[in-house]
């Protein structure tokens, strides 16, 4: 048993200076990579948060839709594929700038989806170690990663590595005039699948399993944090859903705008704003295309000046 | 619980320690260990279902000693142990199938019938266990193995927690012996142990999840996708599976080692075959030398002549395939295997040395055959078959391509590994120890890194709902 117990040491002692050797080779190499969705975004996001006017939060709905351009030339889109509200609450604690446009996309049933725990926060493991604020929010809601990752150093990468190397070696594009804003130019093939689900969709049978009657309570507390931090800078908060084919349910529809009246909070419903008639609008049911993102973002832009 | 879990992850070095450094280390304190462990790590999941394993238990130990000691009841106590074992797999897991595909049979018919089904789960592992209390049963009434007499020893036999809820399904004869004895710590053992878990955790939540990501989209929804997409989702499917269920293996291969118990091996890098008969040795061993010993031999074997011969396989496969599920879909995933197996005997197509060719050929000929066991329906499944026999080869779907790359990333290493294992003749199981201690901790903290960099969100392993 000695002699396994002399092997342990060894591995154990070897794997910790192997996670610390590796992980801070990425976080030099994290440091420097400003261009990805993976990482390279969120740095971008870190590096001109507190210099501009307009920034816009949500998921790829807010990402592929809204064109910052469009609504103020100081701006950007910080919207990122499959992350959720928690994901911007998080990014949004790390704001310092006063009397700033805070643009939030929500949709309705996400509110109302008791399933939600808030994993997509940990896309922002990594940036822990160098923003404080970001570091407390997470620990406030998973503390057992923050202190897994204080453990395993290389935890907060889980993921990332390859996207991270990828983006430091070949960058995609010049991050200095990129303004997080990604349209969507639907390929042949694209088009291909969503005109047979289009032919072969009964849009009336959409159904919602997991919406409760009450507001998920984390998407609550979250909504709350943001506003909080918005009161906090002066900053102009407002929260809108962005056109879908997949139709909320009135009431639900409803609901959601007593909700936010209720929190006075400002939000635009831009759910029906954009039909089927056109198809090119659309890459599938829920993102719109480069051409439908261009109709929307003005409309929004409009609705932003009303108000 | 699951292995891939941070309660997992904390259980198990609570036993080890418990285990290894109890006091008074008697074989009987820690076989109440292990059966407590093991109670406490199925109960995670749902303790009511703890009672089915004490049934199955109680039944097979008194059905045990009473087969032994019978002169001329014999057989009757073997009939009800296996009519009980049976009975409980036919409740919980295919009765609503039975129900469902009569009242499709009848409307075929067309007679309406109304039978209504059982609103039950299936609990976890029953298929696992219950084979294995069936074989201990059938060895005492062939007079190969002598019913242990301590219920603790035997209660622990069924309910090892390693090997519970997805096997590999352990005979009596290799691990009541071992139950029975007292446990010695060696090295090696530990080694291989702690190595062939590394791989296990690598395979499963590595390769396999991150496989499963990117491919069931697709399976979920075949119809919206053009033919590469399929294709794609097909052949990956098969390294999902594999890693899965061998990585899970491997896991409780490892975990047993680690507690002083050596398991028979549960896979023998199945892709490496280059024929279906050769597939079956080397794939799922413990279940399909079960089949071969409990089904196929008492059935005629090949000692009836040819004819019988391939009737016997194909039966065993059908059933083989039907132990794996509840749905028809595996029951024609069985038959095809069945006749594939019947087709390579009678046209001599069993090649005696390694052909790359042929290897290539028998993997395709594998993963179009797991169509069925994958899709979600029949229909599903001739979908898959039409769509890949199309012309509707375009660029194929890859979704998030971090995600792809992962995928590809993973599976390069551990399919780099596999060649390792298959071009050196070397047995996982036996690969720690044939290391010295830096390449041992080297080895084992470049797996550990991976694990930690690129693991994917745990989902459960997929032999579960079997």
């Amino acid at each position: 048993m000695k002699k396994s117990l002399k092997t342990s040491i060894v591995l154990i002692v070897l794997f910790f200076a192997t996670d610390l050797v590796v992980f801070n080779c990425l976080k030099r190499i994290d440091e420097k990579v400003l261009t990805g969705q993976g990482v390279g975004k969120v740095n971008h996001f870190l590096s001109l948060k507190d210099s501009v006017n307009l920034l816009v939060f949500g998921s790829s709905r807010a990402l592929h839709h809204v064109n910052p351009k469009v609504l103020d030339d100081n701006s950007y889109n910080m919207g990122a594929d499959g992350k959720r509200l928690g994901y911007s609450a998080a990014l949004i604690s790390s704001l310092n700038k006063n009397e700033q446009i805070i643009l939030v996309h929500i949709d309705p049933k996400s509110i109302y989806n008791s399933e939600y725990k808030g994993e997509d926060i940990l896309g922002l493991l990594n940036v822990t170690k160098r923003n404080n604020d970001i570091d407390d929010f997470i620990f406030e809601n998973f503390p057992k990663e923050i202190y897994l990752s204080k453990i395993f150093k290389c935890y907060v990468y889980n993921g990332k590595v390859l996207s991270l190397i990828k983006n430091f070696l070949t960058p995609k594009y010049n991050y200095e005039g990129y303004i997080g804003y990604d349209p969507i130019i639907p390929s042949r093939g694209q088009k291909q699948i969503f005109k047979n689900l289009i032919d072969k969709t009964d849009f009336s049978a959409f159904k919602y399993d997991g919406i409760s009657k009450l507001p998920n309570p984390l998407i609550d507390k979250f909504i709350n944090e943001i506003k909080e931090k918005c009161d906090k800078n002066n900053s102009k908060l407002v929260f809108f859903t962005s056109p879908s084919l997949i139709k909320n349910e009135k009431n639900l529809l409803l609901k959601t705008k007593e909700y936010f009246k209720y929190n006075e909070i400002q939000y635009f419903d831009f759910s029906s704003f954009i039909d089927i008639s056109d198809i090119n609008n659309w890459k599938d049911f829920t993102h719109l295309s480069g051409k439908g993102a261009d109709l929307f973002s003005k409309e929004l832009s409009s609705r932003l000046k009303q108000n | 619980m699951i292995f891939n879990s941070l309660a997992f992850l904390i259980f198990f070095p609570i036993v080890f320690f418990c285990y290894w450094f109890l006091p008074r280390k008697q074989v009987r304190i820690q076989n109440i260990l292990l059966l407590v462990a093991s109670y406490v790590f199925y109960g995670w999941w749902d303790w009511r279902f703890l009672s089915l394993i004490a049934f199955s238990t109680i039944v097979d130990y008194v059905l045990g000693l009473k087969i032994d000691k019978s002169e001329n009841k014999k057989k009757f106590f073997l009939v009800l142990s296996i009519m009980t074992n049976l009975g409980l797999l036919a409740t919980f897991k295919y009765f609503n199938f039975f129900i469902e595909s009569w009242v499709d049979f009848c409307s075929i018919f067309g007679y309406e019938v109304s039978l209504s089904t059982l609103n039950i789960i299936l609990p976890v592992g029953i298929s696992f266990y219950t084979f294995q209390t069936m074989s201990y049963s059938i060895d005492i009434y062939r007079g190969e193995l002598k019913p242990t007499r301590s219920f603790i020893n035997f209660a622990t036999f069924v309910s090892f927690f390693p090997q519970l809820v997805a096997g590999p399904i352990e005979r009596a004869s290799n691990l009541i012996p071992q139950i029975e004895e007292q446990r010695k710590w060696i090295h090696n053992r530990f080694k291989d142990g702690f190595f062939q878990i590394l791989i296990g955790f690598f395979r499963k939540v590595v390769v396999a999840d991150g496989i499963g990501a990117v491919i069931d989209g697709i399976y979920n929804e075949p119809d919206i996708h053009n033919a590469s997409s399929i294709l794609m989702a097909v052949v990956l499917y098969s390294f999902q599976i594999y890693f899965d269920f061998s990585g899970y293996s491997d896991i409780a291969i490892g975990t047993a080692k680690l507690l002083g118990f050596d398991f028979k091996r549960n896979f023998n890098l199945p892709y490496f075959s280059v024929s279906i008969t050769e597939f079956w040795r080397r794939w799922h061993i413990s279940l399909s030398t079960w089949l071969r010993d409990y089904l196929y031999i008492p059935l005629g074997g090949n000692r009836k002549g040819i004819v019988l011969q391939y009737r016997n396989l194909f039966i065993t496969m059908l059933l083989g395939g039907l132990w794996h599920g509840s749905s028809w879909n595996f029951v024609v995933w069985g038959a095809i295997h069945g006749i594939l197996l019947g087709l390579e005997k009678k046209f001599n197509l069993l090649p005696k040395n390694y052909n790359f060719f042929k290897n290539i050929i028998i993997f395709f000929i594998v993963s179009l055959i797991w169509v069925f066991f994958r899709s979600l329906s029949f229909h599903d499944s001739i979908f898959i078959f039409n769509k890949l026999f199309s012309e509707d080869y375009l660029l194929p779907y890859v979704g998030n391509i971090n995600s792809l790359m992962t995928v590809l990333y993973g599976l390069f290493l551990a399919i780099f590994f596999d060649v390792i294992l298959f071009r050196r003749n070397i047995h996982l199981e036996s690969f720690g120890s044939k290391l010295n201690t830096l390449s041992f901790s080297i080895i084992s903290v470049f797996i550990l890194i991976n694990i930690v960099l690129f693991y994917s969100s745990s989902s459960n392993f997929i032999y579960f709902q079997f």
